[in-house]
């Protein structure tokens, strides 16, 4: 009965967030035409079934840590429970600024200026000596964190990772709410991101890292014509040479030929640019747009938790499936938990003596080796499923392996602006979100949002759920329309009726169904029935009535 | 309908009458009202709450969709949705709740969890987890036929994960025992108005055809 599309929820939370919006980086990147890119503007999201870019399959994730150099000091400051004070703070890197926070940057320093001019523009500065060696551990650490939303990472340092995003999108609920997810996650590690996706690796990386030290723009600044993207989110070919990851010497000799932006690099015909510069450069182009093949590797846990269970003799019965489940499942939540770690999905393959096999996954809201929740959750899902007669082997396999946080590691506790509600209640969301979608199944539970289209069924979507964070108490923004001005229960789709068994009250509005076929206006009235129900209806262009809601 | 009011109002001002809303106002805990204001200043003086039971069940005995009845709840829900991080979970709902209505009537739509169950069954084994979990703040459920041992289970599971927990069921069930704390039957009228009998509640005799203008809730008021 109700429809349940798969669109990703509008950026509520992240508002104040360094994302770059993904979608369009990812459009730019695809098809570096200037004509295309025009289009992208306007095929943004049409409607709820259309709304995931069919190119974004194929995404490439770069998170890239800009402030990693400092946040590695605040974060043994920290730990070492040393008072961290707002003195504008900085980066040294041989005698060099080279990262700077916000009370830093606001008092002018630059990345760039020596340290003693730093120390002369603001008295009370305090700065860091860069220590590369932590901060590729702790980009190390950050990988493992990671894995809860992919498992094919891989590092690039020294500042940034790669998420190959494509199998982590269904999960997920697409490219939007990954991207919102992993950044939240960060911020709560202490760790401030920014995000680009795009087809290949090295054009996700060079538009994440674009434009680092450009200032922030308020939060909520209103001087942008476009009020979510909260960095100006640039097509492919405006990223600057400079801070993508290139030799210095040859960025230096291209910008003395008048070359700053990889659009005008990529003019340059190649034979020549491979004449005059080394050929890494070309290789680097030809990875970038994708003409050769960049396989990264990922990196591998230490370790695998698969285990299984072999029987004497074949299973027929679910229940006598359960005790070599429980056993496996303690071997694999046993080697969880000794290394702190956590499973995000259970993927439990059972083969029957004729060879067949089911494969049955059972998702987790949040990483979990507990091991009586893995039990529960599979057998739930297992009464779904239809096994193989005969089952002689029971395999485990704990996926999507990540760090198990203790609750003091979320450093930052409730990210501002959200629910001040702890983890307690949050947990609760979680373990009943697994527990509807264990015996419901996947698609069974959403959330509701609403999307800026003017057809009434077009206006909302169910999209998948947000565990943890629920956005700020207070009037929502989608508040703006008048209540009573549309039904509370939709029909879907609107039923076709006979007009004689209602009383028409007025004529609420015309509404054309689409710019594209402009003919097909529907007038909607309110019409009450002999019960007294007051309903939505419409007479579409050819004279027919359909109930589309009620005002319930 | 005005002589059951005044009625109540007589043995009210009968001197010397114990009422049982006087022994749960007794406690100072119990002096703050805590139900969740129904945005009805009406409806909340009559239930013992002084609103919505916040960890119980409430019925809903509704004739036909689209006479109010979302509209009755929906000031709630929007406190609700507001003011906890808890979900607003609609189990099974007979049709769509739109979207861009909800957020019109102030609910955060984040907090909304739809559930989809295939089976009746299925259905109201996520309502009594969704209620039993703690993680809904309100839990919504169009059960179908309930016999009074499930309408047991539900007030139970209510109670335990602290859920304002709402059936919808039809007016046939009134003549069937019920184990929730609030029994509403809900009557549509011409001129735009909800009639509501309370058929059961707390602390009170059974209070017939109080009209309620569902069009124009007050708003703000928020426990």
């Amino acid at each position: 009965m109700i429809k349940m599309a798969n669109t990703p929820v509008r950026e509520g939370a992240s508002r104040e967030q360094a994302v770059v919006p993904s979608a369009e980086a990812a459009e730019a990147a695809e098809e570096d035409s200037s004509a295309r890119r025009r289009d992208s503007q306007a095929s943004r999201c049409p409607a709820r079934d259309g709304c995931q870019p069919a190119h974004a399959e194929g995404a490439w994730l770069a998170v890239c840590f800009p402030m990693l150099g400092l946040e590695v000091h605040f974060l043994e400051a920290l730990g070492a429970a040393e008072a961290v004070d707002d003195a504008p703070t900085v980066l040294v890197d041989e005698g060099r600024v080279a990262q700077v926070d916000a009370g830093a940057r606001q008092a002018g320093i630059r990345i760039g200026t020596t340290l003693a001019t730093a120390h002369s523009i603001a008295p009370g500065l305090r700065h860091f000596q860069r220590d590369r060696n932590a901060e590729h551990k702790r980009l190390e650490w950050l990988g493992l964190v990671a894995y809860r939303f992919s498992s094919r990472v891989s590092l690039e340092p020294p500042d940034a990772l790669h998420v190959e995003a494509r199998g982590s999108l269904r999960l997920f609920g697409g490219l939007r709410a990954l991207v919102t997810e992993i950044n939240a996650r960060y911020r709560r590690l202490g760790h401030a991101t920014r995000i680009a996706a795009a087809a290949t690796p090295l054009a996700a990386l060079a538009l994440a890292r674009a434009g680092f030290d450009e200032p922030r723009p308020a939060p909520h600044s209103t001087s942008s014509p476009h009020p979510s993207p909260v960095f100006p989110s640039l097509p492919l070919r405006q990223v600057p040479l400079a801070g993508i990851g290139l030799p210095p010497q040859e960025v230096e000799r291209l910008t003395n030929m008048g070359i700053r932006r990889l659009g005008e690099l990529l003019d340059l015909p190649t034979r020549e640019l491979g004449q005059r510069f080394p050929s890494t450069l070309v290789d680097y182009l030809h990875r970038l747009t994708g003409r050769k093949a960049d396989p990264r590797r990922p990196i591998a846990l230490p370790e695998r938790f698969r285990f299984s269970a072999h029987l004497l003799e074949g299973v027929h019965s679910k229940d006598a499936l359960l005790p070599p489940m429980r056993r496996v499942i303690a071997r694999v939540a046993t080697k969880l938990a000794a290394r702190g770690l956590g499973a995000r999905r259970l993927a439990w393959t059972f083969t029957a003596l004729s060879g067949a096999t089911a494969a049955v996954q059972v998702g987790l809201a949040e990483a979990s080796a507990d091991a009586a929740a893995f039990l529960r959750l599979s057998q739930l899902r297992l009464e779904r499923v239809a096994l193989p007669r005969e089952v002689m082997s029971v395999l485990l396999h704990a996926e999507l392996v990540t760090p198990l946080l203790p609750p003091e590691a979320d450093l930052l506790g409730d990210l501002p602006g959200m629910r001040g509600d702890g983890s307690a209640t949050a947990k609760k969301r979680a373990e009943l979100a697994d527990l509807l979608a264990a015996r419901l199944g996947d698609d069974a539970i959403r959330t509701l949002a609403t999307v800026d289209d003017h057809r009434p069924e077009a206006a909302w979507a169910a999209t998948p759920v947000v565990y943890r964070t629920l956005r700020p108490a207070g009037k929502p923004a989608d508040a703006a329309a008048k209540p009573g001005a549309r039904p509370l229960w939709l029909l879907d789709p609107p039923q076709p009726v006979s007009v004689r068994r209602f009383a028409l009250r007025d004529t609420l509005e015309r509404i054309e169904t689409g710019w594209w076929d402009a003919a097909q206006a529907r007038d909607y009235h309110v019409a009450k029935t002999k019960s007294h129900a007051r309903c939505w209806l419409y007479r579409d262009h050819r004279g027919r009535w359909f109930l589309h809601g009620y005002f319930a | 309908m005005l002589q059951a009011l005044a009625q109540d109002e007589g043995l009210r001002a009968t001197a010397g009458l114990w009422r049982a809303r006087d022994f749960a106002r007794g406690s100072p805990a119990a002096l703050a009202a805590n139900g969740i204001g129904t945005g009805f200043p009406a409806l909340d003086a009559l239930l013992a709450d002084r609103g919505w039971p916040r960890a119980g069940l409430t019925e809903l005995l509704c004739p036909a969709w689209g006479i109010g009845e979302l509209r009755l709840l929906a000031p709630a829900l929007a406190t609700v949705s507001t003011t906890e991080a808890r979900w607003i979970a609609w189990v099974d709902p007979p049709f769509v709740p739109y979207a861009p209505a909800l957020a019109a009537a102030g609910l955060d739509l984040a907090t909304v969890l739809l559930v989809r169950a295939e089976e009746r069954a299925e259905a109201f084994w996520a309502l009594e987890q969704a209620m039993r979990s703690g993680a809904c703040g309100a839990v919504l459920g169009w059960p179908g036929k309930m016999t009074l041992a499930e309408t047991r289970r539900l007030l139970l599971a209510a109670r335990k994960g602290g859920a304002w927990g709402c059936v919808f069921r039809s007016p046939a069930a009134q003549r069937e025992a019920s184990a929730a704390d609030l029994r509403l039957r809900l009557t549509p009228s011409a001129d735009e108005r909800l009639r509501v009998d309370l058929l059961k509640r707390r602390g009170g005799w059974p209070v017939e055809n109080i009209a309620l203008d569902v069009s124009a809730p007050e708003r703000g008021e928020s426990p």
